[in-house]
Formats: C-alpha cells, structure tokens, sequence
C-alpha cells in the first residue's frame, strides 16, 4: 500500500473546478542548426560587400542577396579569410560588421558560471540579433551604451542552447576553442565566456603573445588556428600590436543586452564597442560561389 | 525478561554502543569507505587507510558493516579478498560477542566430491539398517543466531543458497534458519556474513560466485589494513568471555535481562527497520539510472516516444553538445552500465549506509535518505569502473542527478513534501481532487502536472530526469483513460479506500502493458 501524503501537504497540486482546464502550450518546434559550409578561398574570392548607414538595412540586404543557401561572414570566417588573403585583398581594404554578437547577462541557474553570476556569450553565424529584432531594439530603446536590451527569455534559452527562431546550437567554452573542438567553425555556435574574465583582458591594443591568448579574442574568434597569421598581417608597422576592445567596465549586467562585432581593416582589429545603431558592412556569400 | 512497549531506537543504541565498547579491545577498526555528505556527496573507497574526519564525512569500517547487516534479514553480506587479510576475524569477534561460542557456526566449504556441506550444521546423520541417512535436525535449525560460510563460491551453490534463504530440504523435510522472537509470531533470521577468495589464479579452487549467489549478498571488496594499523593489531585479541561481557554491559545500561536468544531477536527484529525505500528515493533511482548509467539522449528519446504518443511535445531535449559528450567520455569509463540486479544492492546498500550513519551520528535512525542512494550509486559505479581508472566524473555525474532532482522536487510550483515522489504527490492530488470533484477533475490534476513540469531545461540532467517524471505521468494518464469506469469507482470511495481501489485497479491491469508495470508500479505503491 503507498503511503499516503496528508492533503493539506499537497493540495497546492490540486486542479478545481474554478480554474482553467489545463492544456498543454504549443511546442516550440526546436530544430538543429543547418550548417552551410563554404570554404576560406570562397570568402577571399567570391565575397560581396553589403554597406548601408542603417545596420539592419545592410544586414537585410546581405541576406536578400545572398539567399537561404548563402552565408555571411562572422567573425571567426572573417579572421580566417583574412590571415589567407593578401593584402591586395578586398578583405584589408574596409572595416567589416561580423556577423557574430556578443550577449551580456546573468546566467540565473548557474549552467556556465556560479548561478547569479554574470556572462558573455558571443554567437558567431546568426544568433538573435536579426535585422528586425535590432530594428525592434531601435524602437524600444538601447542601452545606455547603445546595444540591444535582450529580453530575460531571449538570454536564457539562448544560455540553453535555443535561439528565438527555435533553432538548437551547441555553446562552446574557451576550453573547446583552444582545443579545436567546434565542429563547424565557419556556421553557427556559441561560445561562453564568464564575464568577469572577459572584462579583466585589457581593452587597447596588445602585442602579439597577449592577443593570441586573450580568452575574450579567442571567444571571438572561435580558434587559435587562423590569429598569429591574421595578427601579423594586421599588426600596426611600428608599435607591432592589434587592437581588440571591449566596454565591459560600463555596463549593467543586470540588463542582458547584445550587439555586433565588428572587425578594423587592419590593426584596429576586434572591435566590441560599437554602437547598435551604427552603419553596417557585411560580408556575403552566395551559394554560387561553390560552383565558381 | 522485560520486553513490553521497548523502544526499538533506544535498544539498537544499548546493543551497538554495548557492542562497539565490548569489541574496542578485540577488533582494530578496518576502514573501508568514507562518505561525505552535504550540496554534494562523495564516497572514497579507503581500502584500510582511514581518513582523518571533517565535517559530514562518515567512514564506514567492516565492523560497521558487520554489526549493520546484523539487522538486515532480507540480505547479507558477503567479502572478497585474499587470504589473510582478517576477514574472518572481524566477525568471529562480532558472533562471539553476540552469541557467544555455542551460538554460532563457521562453516568452511570445500570443493570436490568429498567437500563440505552447507547444510552440515543443521542435520544429523545415523546408521538406519547400516546405511547413513542425513535428517533434519529441528532442534540445530533453532541453535545457531549466526553463521559465518568461509570460501563460499566452493560448495555445492544449491545447498548454500537454501542455507542463506534460510530453508533447506533434505529427503523431504523442511528446516527453518531462524530464532522466535519473544512475545511475537514473527521470526529472526539467521545473520550471515560470508567470505571468498577472489576467483584468479593465485586461488584456483575458487569460482565466480553466479548471478544467483550475487543476487543474495552485498559484495564488499574487503580491504587490507595491515599496513596501516601496524602493531596496535597486536593488542587487539580475543580474551575473556567477551559475550558475557557484551550482554553484561547492554543490560546494565538497557535494564533488559535475559539470554541473546530472547534479546537479540528483539533488538534487531526486522520489522523495525523499513524494507523499502521511500517515495522520494525510490523516485531518485528511478529517474537518476537513465542518467548515471546510460546515454542520456538515448533516455530522452525513449521517454519522448512515450509523451509523443499521447501527444504531448517535450518542450525540452538533451542536446549533442559539449555537456553531453562530457557525459559520454565519463560513462566510457564504465565496463558495463547498470543491469537490474543493481537496482536491489543500491536499495540494499542504501539502507545499510543509511543504518551506519544513523549509528555514527547517534541518531540511531535507520532511512535512507537522497545521499544514501546517491552515496550508494557511487559505490555500485566504482564496481563498474575500468580497473585503474577515476570514478569521480561518475560521481560528478550521480551529484549532477541529485541536485536536478532535488531542484525539481523541491521548486516553488512542485513544493513536494519531503519522503514522497513527485509522481506520487501529482497523482496523489489528483486522487483528493477526484474525490472532491468527479473524474474529471482527477484527471486535469495530473494535466495540469504535466504542463507545469513541460519547460525548458537547463542541464541534460534535469532534461533526462524530467523527461522520466513526464514519460511517467502521461503512462499514468493514459492508464487512467484505459480503465476509467474502474478508476471513476474507486473515487466514489472516501478517504484512503480510494487509494486502495485504485492500487486494486492497478494491480488487476497491469499485466496489459509493460510500460504500466515499469512506469506506474513505484507510483501507486
């Protein structure tokens, strides 16, 4: 026989008749990331440049362009197709929006850090800053430092892998980036980075030893692969260093907020202080570029 | 003798502190696992080196487990270790103390045609018509409180294990192991404590104990403390009457007199100390398994097959990930993952380890709690472990289980009442709204508890463990659906008469379905 628990114990549990009969919320229709995989040589050779003063415009343009099969570049594609091109290249000669944008906010439940504790999570590829969610930030107001207010929700699902399309991503650590463990290094992840570290790096410019084992760089740039290449490439001709800056000192953890990346054209290199509401210039990849 | 209205606390508290004091001088403590309690729990095999003590860490010796399994009747304990190591010595100390020289037998199995019977203790043979005939003898099954079964895994199993079970048979007469206990119709059983040598090459008479044998002991590997005690075990030996010391001591402190064949069936009388688990535990190892022990996707996937049928959508996964191959790389370290048999010596060795800590910490109490079965799947776990590998990722992982299950358990919309499961309050409530408001509002209880547990999570393991409470649920809905006229008549009925017929319903149609006998059993029992 069970044991019976007193019903005062457990009335709390108890449906009655006065409230709603309950049913079961529309399932959000979770999916895998598709990954499109184009090469480092279909970046320097077949990319397009898609500018506008107003940032969602240039972002919308870029995907009208390039269509469902295309990509755009993030930061980690960026870097690499950088350290492979030349300097004649199209790739040196303008700064660049990355498709990839760094979210601030408290990881509550403690899935990455100790819970209550604050985090960067920076998604390369797409994550939930499209052109009409940043044109809805617009409207709604940015931070005082000019990124989008994210909603509790967006952040954590975002912190469970779930973008706002019900897209399903894997979210890497700093350990996974060091180690090559992303599997699609190019397409769309994550990777977490306790804030406190991140905002301890120094925001300016560094010499080459300090940038490539700068974990927020490396959260940026998803791999140490590609950076001494890009770095030396980049690096300013006399003070021999790149820039990669941060305002992490400003902010309000407290509200989760998110904005671009953008990438220098040389040694004012990984740039995360920009503002939300800036021009943008992407870079786009048609899906035609693979049968050039 | 004294024995109306005893206080089984306090009679375990005289017997093991009478007992513990008596054996100080004789038997030199042999470590043999430290548990730290706490936010996490861990246990560390000590293997005879003894831990300096911190705050919420137990260790557990031999003598603790000895004296323990005393209590226990529905298993017993069985070590495995080279010779000379003392694992006779230990509880030949503890039987003597207990039972005194006459009161209990060592029996040491042997191999071959002219071995040693099991069940040579308990019969007689005579010459009838100059042929020897082996009998039964009554009066032996009834002498003995315990025995000690030296190299076990080389006599006949069939005769060992009817020993162990307590019943033999011989030439169509039956024999019962066990001891009245006064003033009641129930019985003690015979304490068994049993040792082999490890089955290798160094020890080529001994045999694998089968699955059977295993079924019936809780195996410890016991450890060699020699080293680490060093001469102090020189002092420790057996001199006096220590069993008159031992009884002479309980009853100056207990105010019970009498011989142990009327006081230690009482103390250590098996009704005392609850064979099941509670809801809470149970509930634990049910959804902690599919966890530990497996891949967790895989879980997922078969509790999502489950709530899909009846169309309900996970509004959660477990997903291939860093955390999830983590998991994976920690479970290669496993020969092989839990298997059925498992599920008893977790039980079993949770209310031993629960027994021990209510000993060390004086409380005398005797449940297991969430940590004894975590503690108790760690220990499992290490059996499993490739030999020379870690086991503290597995352990990670069994914490990892307990604190999801505990967030779950314990979160502001479930609230559930400590010692009960979550499945069982959900159903439980809708039980109480049934009977207050018909059919219906029995059934939107159990909806309405599976809507507010189908959210997003934020570990595998709480994916893993929540997709079981859900899978559960929804069999139990279903259930519910299948027999309803039956369950509408049981919630006609007042109070815990409800309860009852629906266990009725249960056990009448269970056998329709598997998914039933596996998913709604630690429910509705």
């Amino acid at each position: 026989m069970t044991r019976i628990i007193p019903y005062e114990l457990i009335k709390h549990l108890e449906w009655t008749p006065d409230q709603e009969v309950p049913s079961q919320p529309e399932p959000v229709q979770l999916k895998p990331t598709e990954q499109i995989v184009f090469s480092i040589d279909h970046l320097i050779n077949n990319g397009n440049e898609f500018y506008n003063t107003n940032l969602p415009t240039a972002l919308e343009e870029a995907i009208n362009s390039i269509g469902k099969n295309g990509v755009i570049a993030s930061m980690p594609y960026l870097i690499a197709g950088k350290a492979q091109a030349d300097k004649e290249n199209y790739l040196w000669k303008s700064w660049f929006t990355a498709l990839s944008e760094e979210n601030i906010g408290v990881d509550k439940e403690g899935r990455f850090v100790e819970s209550g504790k604050p985090v960067v999570v920076t998604v390369h590829g797409g994550g939930i800053l499209t052109s009409d969610r940043i044109q809805k930030a617009y409207d709604e107001g940015l931070t005082e430092q000019r990124a989008a207010k994210l909603t509790e929700d967006e952040f954590s699902n975002l912190l469970n892998g779930t973008l706002p399309n019900g897209e399903n991503i894997n979210i890497y650590t700093i350990d996974d980036v060091q180690n090559n463990n992303i599997s699609h290094l190019f397409g769309k992840y994550a990777v977490v980075l306790d804030f406190e570290s991140a905002k301890s790096t120094k925001s300016g410019y560094h010499q080459k030893e300090d940038f490539m084992k700068n974990p927020l760089v490396l959260a940026r740039v998803g791999t140490p692969d590609y950076l001494e290449d890009y770095f030396e490439k980049a690096k300013h001709s006399s003070d021999q260093d790149v820039r990669n800056s941060h305002i992490f000192e400003e902010i309000d953890t407290n509200q989760q907020q998110g904005r671009l990346l953008y990438l220098g054209d040389d040694y004012d290199g990984l740039s995360g202080h920009d503002n939300l509401d800036n021009c943008g210039r992407f870079v786009g990849v048609a899906p035609e570029a693979q049968d050039a | 003798m004294a024995n109306k209205n005893h206080d089984q606390k306090e009679l375990r508290r005289h017997f093991i502190e009478s007992l513990y004091h008596t054996l100080d001088e004789v038997v030199s403590p042999t470590p043999y696992l430290e548990v730290k309690d706490g936010e996490r729990v861990d246990v560390q095999f000590l293997n005879g080196r003894g831990r300096l003590p911190t705050q919420n860490s137990t260790e557990v010796t031999v003598l603790d487990i000895d004296t323990a399994s005393l209590f226990f009747d529905d298993f017993h304990v069985l070590y495995e270790g080279v010779t000379g190591v003392g694992k006779t010595y230990t509880s030949d100390a503890l039987f003597d103390a207990v039972f005194g020289p006459e009161g209990h037998y060592t029996l040491r199995l042997s191999g071959g045609v002219l071995g040693s019977s099991a069940l040579e203790p308990f019969t007689t043979t005579t010459l009838e018509n100059g042929v020897p005939k082996t009998r039964i003898d009554h009066e032996k099954c009834q002498k003995y409180g315990a025995l000690f079964v030296d190299e076990i895994n080389r006599g006949d199993s069939q005769e060992v294990f009817q020993v162990v079970d307590g019943k033999i048979h011989v030439n169509g007469d039956t024999g019962y192991l066990r001891i009245p206990i006064s003033g009641t119709d129930r019985y003690k059983g015979l304490a068994i404590i049993a040792a082999m040598n490890p089955a290798d090459a160094e020890h080529s008479a001994a045999n694998e104990l089968d699955i059977a044998g295993e079924n019936r002991f809780l195996k410890f590997n016991f450890p060699n403390g020699v080293s680490e005690a060093g001469s102090s075990q020189l002092d420790k030996r057996l001199s006096g009457d220590i069993h008159e010391q031992f009884w002479k001591r309980f009853s100056e402190s207990s105010g019970l007199t009498g011989t142990w064949k009327e006081i230690y069936p009482l103390v250590t009388d098996p009704e005392s100390i609850p064979v099941d688990l509670d809801g809470e535990t149970r509930e634990f190892m049910d959804v902690a398994i599919g966890y530990i022990g497996y891949d967790p996707q895989e879980t997922f996937e078969r509790n999502k097959d489950l709530l899909q049928q009846c169309g309900i959508d996970p509004r959660f996964s477990v997903r291939d990930d860093n955390d999830y191959r983590k998991i994976l790389e920690s479970q290669g370290k496993l020969k092989h993952g839990f298997v059925r048999r498992d599920l008893r010596k977790i039980r079993d060795l949770s209310r031993l380890l629960g027994f021990i800590r209510g000993v060390k910490d004086k409380s005398y109490d005797v449940s297991a709690t969430l940590n004894d079965v975590a503690a108790s799947m760690g220990v499992i776990l290490e059996s499993k472990t490739i030999t020379g590998t870690d086991h503290g990722s597995l352990m990670a992982l069994v914490n990892d289980a307990r604190k999801s299950y505990s967030e779950l358990h314990n979160s502001e919309e479930m609230k559930i009442p400590e010692n009960h499961g979550i499945r069982q309050a959900i159903w439980q409530s809708a039980v109480y709204a049934g009977q207050k408001h018909g059919y219906d509002a029995y059934l939107n209880t159990l909806k309405q508890g599976i809507t507010t547990l189908n959210t997003q999570t934020t570990s595998p393991a709480e994916a893993t463990i929540k997709s079981r409470v859900l899978a559960d649920l929804v069999a139990l809905e279903h259930f519910s659906k299948e027999y309803e006229p039956d369950i509408k008549a049981a919630l006609t009925l007042k109070g815990e008469d409800a309860f009852r017929a629906f266990e009725e319903v249960y056990d009448t149609n269970k056998g329709a379905s598997s998914v039933y006998e596996h998913r709604l059993g630690s429910i509705v029992r």
